[in-house]
């Protein structure tokens, strides 16, 4: 979910920088009002440990492909939410600075996408409040349950909240013409799947820290109580009965309206663009019936450009003196390119 | 100086780890603490850095370890910890000898001074501008040796400082030790290297001193080793 | 070598290119920071038709290149990561846009191709820059940098601990991931019996070694706040640079500098 600096205008991503410095300076605030100047080196090492934990490959069991963690969840509930959103911040500092992954532009995005969700909304709107709950009940068992519940709703509420805003402030940003609904028709399912992955897993891994050093998870009283998995696997059983549930009914609304996917991702879509980017084309799409849609979007999917030069005026033009003028600055830099090469050699030979 | 008196110290309660502890090293001296795992070693050397609480007193130099003199005591010590990689936190082997001189309120200049001291003094100058993650064990362990002598302590403390090293970088830091001339406490299980670096040796058995003595002759004692776990250094039995 | 090892490669990578001691290495970090920043907003903000005025820019990065003496082609490993959803966003474009905006002989090139194609570009423009930028800065620079620009204290000391635990942690995780796979052969990934404890039991252990870390830290006089090492002056050379750079990136941007070339040969 790492945005690149190229998807993002510089009014946008300006503005993104602006909302995460925000909450980063409140956070640095709460923990310096805190005053614990132990949790500095926790933070930094459970930040490393996200970061390496990031490249485990999870089998996916049942299907032969694997998941991720992202880790917003795991270090909130971790090390509270001011201090997993400073880590967090770091991660995706050092993934952009020397992995190239998501951009130094973007970074206040990204910041906002992944961890903002993953530790503010996540935290406040899911974790604590289930945690401190009496859900399934007393003891350790049922606290098992919350965790589980905790984690998975957190990671999928998180990751489509990201999801929405990559969509969001690409669509702002005027880089794609992909039209929003449709983008958003593209990227939530998905983050769907990606959000339960990384909800399980970070799940089992919270799960292993309450079961060795319950005091390192945040909001969680530990309690010493009888030992009975049944309810754990029962909230693993109702968590996949909801996720069959939902899945089913998608796809068998899919197959009783052929054309449903179809509406989602041009009909709906334009609608939504329409709409949302406060830009009034064409109308087609919105009120048509399915054969004309899928003319339509037999039209918009063909790659050959229409032989009839619109009659729009090009704010700016890509001209034939253009493009050959392009093509002597490529050379150009072929050149400085060759030539450094050529200094460099002889520099060495010397 | 440093003096232990009648310390009591327990993780959990019932069940000590350190049994009313009194001994006293003598500026200069040179002290192995040896001792099976779970004797306590490591927890004398974190309670006499005032890492951890305890009942009863540590003096160092007359001042007893409290919460308002911990600052002056630590200055006093150095402390070389078993895994490097925890010593040095910060990426470069010159920034992370400079860290305690500055905070120590030292010039920059003469921090500077102390630290390119050290460097050439232990033939580390080449290390001075490398990536703590990126040099060898061996280099890494000398290096955080070099990081408390940069602080210029009068004693030192050091925790298994041969482990998991080759016996070439081993030598090394034998050597090393050896040259220093500040108070030194050495924790190990390498007896050979005790034998060749510390004057006398501390036995410790479930938190408690069973013997105190010269390391001659401590080391050489079979029965007494052996009764607390250990074996006879190897340079000492190949002899018999 | 597995996903960690590769990472631990790509980091001492970076780490030997910033190293070297060419005039763009040996300029105040904080000069260079800005130019890269200035020079990523300016590409960004090309317009989505405008091909042939952003394809100049190139030329800033590629002159950098050369004079840091680090060959271009090193930043192109980078691209995989970046490229992807740059091409799956960018891909669209051709599909939704196909009123032709340039004729070339017979061929009409829709502006969803142009708009492509410089998205693609901005994508790898702003790599180049910001790949330089890492090249030719130690971390510990960037860092000494940051707070200068009143980055709060907090952040960067914690971005100069990470780092440094970054290397530590992602090479215990590939000794793990190694010797998981060795009593697992043909498994792809950590198979779900083992989700937890996987990362829990390193996690369980990370706690400790922060905790002696911070030990480390106080018994070295630590209160409050980190020194950093590096408090090279901003000099006379610096600010040129850092004025110089920004002016030639404007000139690039506002000045159609393909266009009129182009016309001295094409009417």
């Amino acid at each position: 979910m790492h945005m690149a600096d190229a998807l993002l205008a510089p009014a946008v991503a300006a503005t993104m920088y602006v909302a995460s410095g925000s909450v980063a300076g409140v956070s640095i605030h709460k923990l310096k009002k805190d005053d614990e100047p132990q949790k500095l080196p926790v933070m930094a090492v459970t930040a490393a440990l996200v970061f390496a934990g990031q490249m485990i490959n999870y089998t996916i069991p049942g299907t032969g492909s694997s998941g991720h963690m992202c880790g917003g969840m795991l270090l909130s509930a971790l090390l509270g939410p001011q201090a997993g959103f400073l880590s967090m911040i770091v991660i995706l500092a050092i993934q952009c600075l020397f992995f190239a992954d998501g951009g130094l532009m973007a970074l206040g995005a990204n910041v906002w996408n992944m961890a903002f969700y993953g530790c503010f909304v996540g935290y406040y709107l899911i974790w604590r409040p289930i945690m401190g709950s009496r859900l399934f009940g007393e003891g350790k068992g049922a606290q098992r349950s919350r965790i589980v519940l905790a984690s998975v709703l957190g990671c999928v509420l998180t990751l489509q909240l990201g999801a929405f805003s990559v969509v969001l402030e690409t669509s702002l940003s005027g880089i794609t013409e992909l039209p929003f609904g449709a983008f958003l028709a593209l990227m939530q399912p998905i983050h769907l799947a990606i959000g339960l992955v990384e909800g399980l897993v970070t799940a089992a891994v919270l799960l292993f820290v309450y079961e060795s050093r319950p005091e390192l998870l945040q909001g969680v009283t530990p309690v010493s109580g009888a030992e009975s998995k049944r309810s754990l696997k029962a909230t693993v059983a109702i968590l996949a009965v909801i996720a069959l549930l939902v899945g089913g009914g998608l796809s068998l609304l899919a197959s009783s309206n052929p054309d449903g996917l179809e509406w989602a991702l041009f009909g709906n879509a334009e609608e939504g663009y329409s709409e949302n980017m406060g830009l009034d084309e064409e109308d087609y799409g919105v009120s048509s019936t399915a054969a004309e849609k899928a003319c339509a979007i037999q039209e918009a999917t063909s790659f050959l450009p229409d032989y009839a030069f619109a009659d729009n005026d090009t704010p700016v033009g890509t001209t034939v003196s253009g493009v050959v003028g392009s093509a002597l600055v490529a050379g150009v830099a072929l050149l400085i390119c060759l030539a450094g090469g050529f200094f460099r050699k002889k520099h060495s030979k010397i | 100086m440093i003096e232990f008196q009648h310390v009591n110290f327990a993780y959990e309660k019932d069940r000590p780890v350190i049994r009313d502890l009194s001994f006293r090293i003598e500026s200069g001296e040179s002290v192995g603490l040896i001792g099976a795992n779970g004797a306590g070693k490591s927890t004398v050397m974190k309670l006499l850095l005032g890492l951890l609480p305890c009942e009863g007193q540590i003096l160092v130099d007359d001042t007893p370890v409290t919460k308002e003199t911990l600052k002056t005591i630590r200055r006093k010590l150095g402390f070389v910890l078993q895994n490097s990689d925890n010593q040095m936190f910060m990426p470069t082997v010159y920034e992370d000898m400079i860290f305690a001189p500055l905070n120590y309120m030292v010039s920059r200049e003469e921090a500077e001074k102390r630290v390119d001291a050290v460097l050439a003094r232990l033939g580390l100058t080449e290390l001075k501008y490398r990536h703590n993650h990126k040099i060898s064990g061996g280099e890494k362990r000398m290096a955080a040796i070099a990081t408390i002598l940069a602080m210029e302590p009068e004693a030192i403390l050091m925790d298994e400082p041969t482990s998991a090293l080759d016996p070439y970088n081993r030598r090394v830091v034998i050597n090393t030790i050896r040259e220093l001339s500040q108070t030194k406490i050495i924790t190990s299980h390498d007896l050979d290297m005790i034998l060749d670096t510390c004057d006398r040796v501390l036995l410790l058995s479930e938190g408690q001193i069973v013997a105190d003595g010269p390391a001659g002759e401590i080391l050489r004692d079979q029965a007494l080793l052996e009764s607390h776990r250990m074996e006879l250094p190897l340079s000492l039995s190949r002899r018999e | 070598m597995n996903k960690m090892e590769k990472a631990l490669h790509e980091l001492a990578e970076m780490d030997d290119l910033a190293a070297q001691g060419s005039p763009i290495h040996r300029l105040h970090p904080a000069a260079k920071l800005l130019s890269t920043i200035a020079y990523i907003i300016l590409t960004v903000s090309f317009h989505k038709y405008d091909l042939t005025g952003l394809m100049p820019m190139l030329l800033g990065p590629v002159l950098l290149f050369q004079l840091s003496g680090i060959p271009v082609r090193t930043c192109f490993y980078k691209l995989r990561i970046v490229l992807p959803l740059v091409m799956a966003v960018g891909l669209f474009n051709p599909f939704f846009d196909r009123a032709p905006l340039l004729q070339l002989g017979t061929v009409a090139v829709s502006g969803g191709v142009i708009s492509m194609l410089t998205l693609m570009l901005k994508g790898v423009f702003c790599l180049m820059a910001s790949f330089l930028l890492m090249a030719t800065t130690p971390i510990d620079s960037l860092c000494a940098a940051l707070r200068k620009l009143h980055v709060p204290g907090l952040l960067v000391t914690l971005l100069l601990l990470t780092y440094r635990y970054v290397g530590v942690m992602t090479e215990e995780l590939a000794v793990m991931t190694d010797a998981y796979h060795l009593r697992a052969p043909g498994q792809k990934g950590i198979q779900v019996s083992a989700w937890g404890s996987f990362l829990g039991q390193l996690l369980l252990r990370s706690m400790d070694r922060a905790q002696e870390l911070y030990a480390s830290m106080l018994l070295r006089g630590y209160h409050d706040h980190f020194h950093y090492a590096d408090i090279r002056p901003f000099r006379l050379p610096d600010g040129l640079y850092l004025g110089g750079s920004i002016l030639v990136f404007l000139l690039l941007r506002f000045v159609p500098v393909a266009a009129l070339l182009g016309s001295l040969f094409v009417r």
